[in-house]
């Protein structure tokens, strides 16, 4: 069949919008071949390998059929409401028009066939109760969650069009970036949460709360200060101190009993503790900079691809780095970016260089105008015991500003010293940490930003230190679940939403010199310490 | 030339090269039956003049980033949009029929511009719907979704 100009703009998953042109002489040539079943369907008989075309539906009007055959061979323009099928194959009611074009000799040379009818009912319901659910969806998915949240009350009409879940997947796309809701998306079906009630927990917060979690296996020799980095849905833990090192243990967050296991890998970056990853692809490992032997700092950044066999080590060649560091952390955004906040910069007494920050994007660089999302827990200012509160600020607000949050569940009880968190999609992790006098370990706490059992796991950052004295805890072999206490920033950054995160930045901004236990609160935490 | 016409019977000459925005047309000129009169039923001749507007100072894209007349087009546009609820959901129809992709994308961000952060009360006066929802069944959405009625962004305003 001769169609020309057909074309189709759907809105993802929903109704099918077709205009077509069609030359006279094909038209005539359906409509006088046995009927190919419906002309009345213009979009699927259009479209006719569709296979709703190859079957005369109950619910098609026999009569109209005839109308529309009449008002074709009488040259004149033909109105009526046809039957449509979604893309799911449930029908729907459509406007069809048929207008003939004429040519210069007076014959119909071509017809217009256009779906949609723009003139309905206007006055009495309003412009954007338009009979046309596609043009006004294309409005509404520019919204924002709230605004489609609120519209849904204003009349009925709109209240049904806010139903659909494609409309908000888009809102929450535009609120969160496509990288969260992607990681979204890839929770499997049965475990996803409706997109409407995504963007209310992460708004209300209101599923955010506590849990422990049990941890065993073995992570030999016991040590401090290794990085831990969240790669897919493990945990890898890298080098530390304790003897210095550069082994590799992983944690799978998806094996129904949590256990440390060692994997061997080739070619490993020098010994090092006090280092920071990260990881990318959910398989890479990157790790950077720390502390080698005999306190000399590092710059170095290595890549560590886990979905290989035999992992190897591989160092990433920059044009410039940083300044060596310890201490500092490391977070992917959009994808192939990474941020590097803090740390301490120089040998020689602790000192924080807490505010720095870099990007790595082929070359490391100050970044500009990226939006971070920052949340923080617990920590303790110097010579002052703070409780295990929870803060949060969006810096994309025109006056951001700290915000405490109240969450229900046991929260990691008040500690200092480092600590370590985790947040994929939506929780964060907090790990060990001290009270000032008695070093603890093994305690796992996770914090989730909306109902945790309905969401998969999907860590993307763990950044993680724990104290010398934790040794002893370390040589039972086991995560113990003793109670603890624990100091840690957790800074989780996002793409725009306010707490559906896709990195966390843990900040550990109260520094434990070892020798003496003082505290060296930053210049970052000072000014946050402010507006408290 | 193209001829065009509104379904009030107006008729209306455009370049072919403003008029091939649209891909409507474009396709009805490839196929040849654009040599008479095109008729727009869904069209009036209010609506087709402002699209008309759009076509012949969208002609040419391209060149306009060559020649650096980027910020002169973008200032039309934010002008172009700067209409009524009713005129901007003409020519949203118009765009829509016509298939000119540009204009659309336009319109509809201009629309969800001016729906940002109203309040229910401002969405309803702006854009003349009556609310027919029962109090029961409006304070049932409200209590579904407290957080999206209240806080400092929502603007009660109407423009």
């Amino acid at each position: 069949m001769g169609m020309h100009g057909y074309e189709c703009d759907r809105f993802k998953g929903d109704t099918v919008r077709c205009r077509a042109v069609i030359k006279f002489a094909d038209l005539e040539k359906n409509l006088t071949a046995p009927l190919p079943p419906y002309l009345c369907f213009a979009s699927r008989f259009l479209k006719c390998r569709d296979p709703y075309a190859k079957r005369r539906h109950p619910l098609v009007d026999s009569t109209l059929v005839a109308e529309i055959r009449r008002c074709i061979d009488q040259g004149i323009e033909f109105q009526g409401e046809l039957l449509n099928f979604r893309n799911d194959g449930s029908p729907l009611m459509n406007r069809l028009r048929i207008t003939p074009i004429y040519g210069d000799d007076e014959a119909i040379t071509h017809v217009i066939v256009s779906e949609g009818n723009p003139a309905i009912n206007r006055g009495v319901c309003g412009v954007l109760q338009l009979s046309d659910e596609v043009l006004a969806l294309k409005i509404l998915s520019r919204l924002t969650p709230r605004d489609i949240a609120s519209v849904g009350s204003v009349s009925r009409r709109l209240y049904e069009l806010t139903k659909n879940e494609d409309l908000w997947r888009m809102v929450c796309q535009n609120a969160w970036g496509s990288e969260t809701t992607r990681v979204l998306e890839a929770v499997p079906r049965a475990e996803r949460l409706g997109w409407g009630r995504l963007a209310r927990e992460s708004t209300t917060l209101e599923a955010t709360a506590w849990r422990k979690l049990t941890v065993g296996g073995v992570v030999e020799p016991s040590r401090c200060n290794f990085s831990a980095y969240a790669v897919g849905n493990c945990v890898v833990l890298f080098g530390g101190e304790g003897g210095l090192l550069n082994d590799v243990f992983v944690l799978d967050l998806d094996a129904k009993q949590l256990a440390w296991r060692e994997i061997s890998s080739l070619a490993p970056p020098l010994l090092r503790s006090w280092h920071s990853s990260c990881t990318l692809d959910g398989t890479k490992l990157i790790v950077s900079g720390g502390c080698a032997d005999s306190g000399v700092l590092l710059s170095d950044t290595f890549l560590l691809d886990l979905s290989m066999e035999k992992p190897v080590w591989r160092e990433i060649p920059v044009i410039w780095t940083p300044p060596s560091r310890l201490g500092h952390t490391l977070s992917v955004y959009r994808g192939r970016k990474i941020l590097m906040f803090g740390g301490l910069a120089k040998s020689g007494p602790p000192r924080f260089r807490s505010s720095d920050v870099f990007t790595i994007d082929l070359r490391w660089k100050n970044p500009t105008g990226d939006v971070l999302q920052v949340l923080f827990f617990g920590g303790s200012v110097a010579g002052l015991h703070s409780a295990s509160q929870l803060y949060i600020l969006d810096p994309t607000e025109e006056k951001p500003t700290w915000n405490l949050l109240n969450v229900p569940g046991r929260p990691p009880r008040f500690a200092w010293g480092h600590s370590t968190c985790i947040v994929g999609g939506t929780r964060a992790i907090v790990l060990g940490g001290q009270t000032g006098e008695e070093w603890m370990l093994g305690e796992l706490h996770e914090l989730s930003l909306a109902s945790w059992s309905k969401l998969s796991l999907i860590l993307q950052g763990l950044h993680g230190m724990i104290s010398l004295d934790a040794l002893e805890l370390w040589e039972k072999k086991v995560w113990q679940l003793s109670e603890y206490e624990i100091c840690s920033r957790i800074i989780l950054q996002s793409i725009s939403i306010r707490v559906t995160v896709i990195v966390v930045l843990v900040y550990n901004f109260v520094f434990v010199d070892k020798g003496t236990h003082s505290q060296y609160p930053s210049d970052a935490c000072k000014k946050i310490l402010l507006h408290m | 030339m193209v001829k065009l016409k509104s379904n009030d019977d107006k008729e209306f000459e455009v370049e072919e090269a403003a008029v091939i925005q649209s891909e409507m047309i474009k396709n009805m000129i490839e196929d040849g039956c654009a040599t008479s009169v095109i008729p727009l039923p869904n069209i009036d001749s209010k609506t087709l003049i402002k699209v008309i507007e759009y076509l012949n100072k969208h002609i040419n894209m391209g060149k306009a980033a060559e020649t650096g007349e980027e910020d002169d087009l973008k200032e039309f546009d934010e002008q172009f949009v700067n209409m009524g609820w009713e005129e901007l959901f003409d020519v949203i129809m118009a765009a829509n029929y016509l298939n000119i992709h540009e204009l659309m994308e336009l319109c509809c961000q201009s629309a969800a511009d001016r729906l940002k952060n109203k309040s229910v009360r401002a969405v309803r006066e702006m854009l003349k719907i009556t609310n027919d929802l029962t109090e029961e069944e409006e304070q049932e959405i409200i209590n579904d979704a407290p957080w999206a009625f209240e806080g400092p962004e929502i603007d009660d305003t109407v423009n």
